[in-house]
């Protein structure tokens, strides 16, 4: 099993309800599945809001497999400015 | 020259420096809370950052537009946190030696903070109430 | 007799449909796709051939063909409720037409339901009514947690076992039973004692977690992976005649670390101390009925909040947290 830290921001964390999530998947669990769990765990309150994903503060272009200890944080459209 | 920062707090707005003796042109960009935040009524915006990643990109970001256009300096600085209507929450300056350069820098920039930056804004409604804005521009 | 919006859409043909409403109602509510008599006054006519009665929810029709003694005369389960959402959303929700009639369920509560994952932490004595009162509820779907095995002392206060099912695993034992109250549920059966390694896995998914072991340990486990995950945890706690229920970690609100900074010493569970199965079994439904209310969205409701019950002096305090 490896343990996941999500960062929840804006839309996400109104919809969570809550600022951080430490999770554990199954090791090979990818960026997507993660992103199928928090979608289902929003309830419907995400849907059609498009999320870029953020690996370890980084965007990344592609699906990619998560790593133990890995900080994931699914970016609503941003607003700054 | 680059720097940008993220900072809580009132913006003190980078001085305006007459001993700049090649850069013809000095432009400065204040972004500032309205009063309606899509159609809405507001008293203030609170402005959210992703710590970290926010000041990483907002650096990349104008470290891009020196690349890009021959520009002299770019200086930036964004406020999180409340911020009240009519207070400014976004401040750059940048230097170029023509205005051209310039004037496209800082729209290449401007644009694509609002892209990219993980940084999001929290409506203060009259009533109190705190909701994440749907401004998606 | 009573017949249900899906047989009575495979059956149309069969019937004469008689819609009893007011005209109110059937503007308001109109059901598309059948063609009915509408009639709404005084008692129903001598018509040849079997009838289906309609009314709103279906209650009322139900005791008009009871009173009248009628003759080859169904009621319409759930009535135009339950028709109007089959023909909307293909799903026949008329057995729950008992609970989508009260205007905190409704249809869209009920499908909350359906669409909900409950896990159960411990399934003995609080264990067994709160998954009973949920199965049939209709919650979609249950995670039952606990590696033991059924024992002669337990059936006095855990009704879902026998006296055949001893030395069988109580979650797989649990699971024949709870089939039979809610054949459309997924119940999933995990024979393991929660633990450090495995209790996220088991939890992080679900909706809502309901406590109901009967150690310090275990409880506090809950709690932190309940905050990790943001689940929140329904804690139940018993000793002898009087009981606890609190609804824990909701978005950030108090844990059962901040219940219990000093959690109390020395054993808590029924074993060592006694009790009568009722008490286990009124708690138990406290805490299915506030996982219903988290689920829907009722108020009010525990969050935030500890509930004492007295079984001997019949007395409930509630305090915030």
């Amino acid at each position: 099993m490896i343990k996941i830290k999500v960062k929840c921001f804006s839309q996400v964390k109104y919809a969570l309800g809550i600022d951080n999530l430490n999770l554990e998947f199954e090791s090979g669990t990818s960026t997507s599945q993660l992103e199928k769990f928090i979608r289902r765990k929003a309830n419907g309150e995400l849907d059609g809001i498009p999320l870029r994903i953020a690996l370890n503060q980084k965007y990344i272009p592609d699906e990619t497999e998560l790593q133990d200890g890995d900080e994931v944080a699914f970016i609503p459209p941003v607003q700054g400015g | 020259m680059v720097k940008a920062e993220i900072i809580n707090g009132p913006i003190n707005f980078f001085p305006s420096e007459d001993n700049r003796q090649q850069d013809g042109a000095e432009l400065v960009f204040n972004g500032r809370v309205r009063a309606t935040e899509h159609g809405e009524n507001i008293t203030a915006l609170e402005y959210e950052q992703y710590e970290g990643m926010a000041e990483a990109e907002l650096t990349q970001l104008a470290e891009e537009a020196e690349k890009k256009f021959p520009i002299h300096d770019l200086f930036c600085k964004h406020r999180i946190g409340k911020v009240e209507v009519g207070e400014t929450s976004l401040h750059v300056s940048i230097w170029s030696k023509h205005r051209r350069e310039g004037l496209d820098a800082m729209d290449f920039f401007i644009t694509e903070l609002k892209k990219r930056v993980p940084i999001w804004k929290w409506a203060i409604l009259e009533d109190g109430s705190r909701i994440p804005s749907k401004c998606d521009h | 007799m009573i017949i249900t919006p899906k047989e009575l859409h495979d059956r149309k043909g069969e019937f004469t449909i008689v819609d009893v409403r007011s005209e109110k109602q059937i503007n308001e509510f109109p059901m598309d796709d059948l063609e009915t008599i509408i009639f709404n006054g005084g008692s129903i006519p001598n018509m040849k051939g079997s009838k289906v009665l309609v009314c709103q929810f279906g209650i009322v029709t139900e005791g008009m063909i009871l009173e009248n003694k009628l003759d080859d005369t169904f009621s319409l389960l759930g009535g135009a409720q339950a028709w109007i959402e089959f023909q909307s959303k293909n799903e026949d929700l008329s057995r729950w037409s008992r609970q989508t009639i009260l205007p905190e369920v409704g249809m869209d509560g009920q499908k909350k339901l359906l669409n909900a994952t409950v896990a159960i932490v411990g399934m003995g004595g609080l264990g067994c009514p709160a998954a009973q009162s949920l199965i049939a509820a209709g919650v979609g779907k249950l995670i039952l947690i606990d590696g033991d095995i059924v024992e002669l002392s337990n059936l006095h206060r855990q009704p879902l076992y026998g006296v055949n099912d001893l030395n069988r695993l109580k979650v797989e034992v649990a699971k024949e039973r709870l089939e039979q109250l809610n054949n459309k549920a997924v119940i999933v059966p995990i024979d393991k004692y929660f633990n450090e390694e495995n209790g996220m896995s088991f939890i992080q998914d679900a909706n809502v977690i309901i406590d109901a072991t009967d150690n310090i340990q275990a409880r506090q486990l809950i709690d932190r992976f309940s905050k990790d995950a943001n689940v929140p945890m329904i804690y139940g706690g018993l000793f002898r005649y009087e009981g606890q229920v609190a609804v824990l970690n909701v978005n950030g609100s108090p844990g059962y670390c901040e219940l219990f900074p000093e959690p109390p010493s020395g054993g808590d569970s029924c074993a060592d101390a006694g009790v009568l199965g009722m008490v286990p079994g009124i708690l138990g439904n406290i805490q299915a009925l506030e996982a219903v209310k988290l689920i829907i969205g009722i108020t009010p409701n525990l969050v935030g909040k500890l509930l004492f019950y007295d079984g001997m002096n019949h007395i409930t305090q509630t305090i915030e947290l």
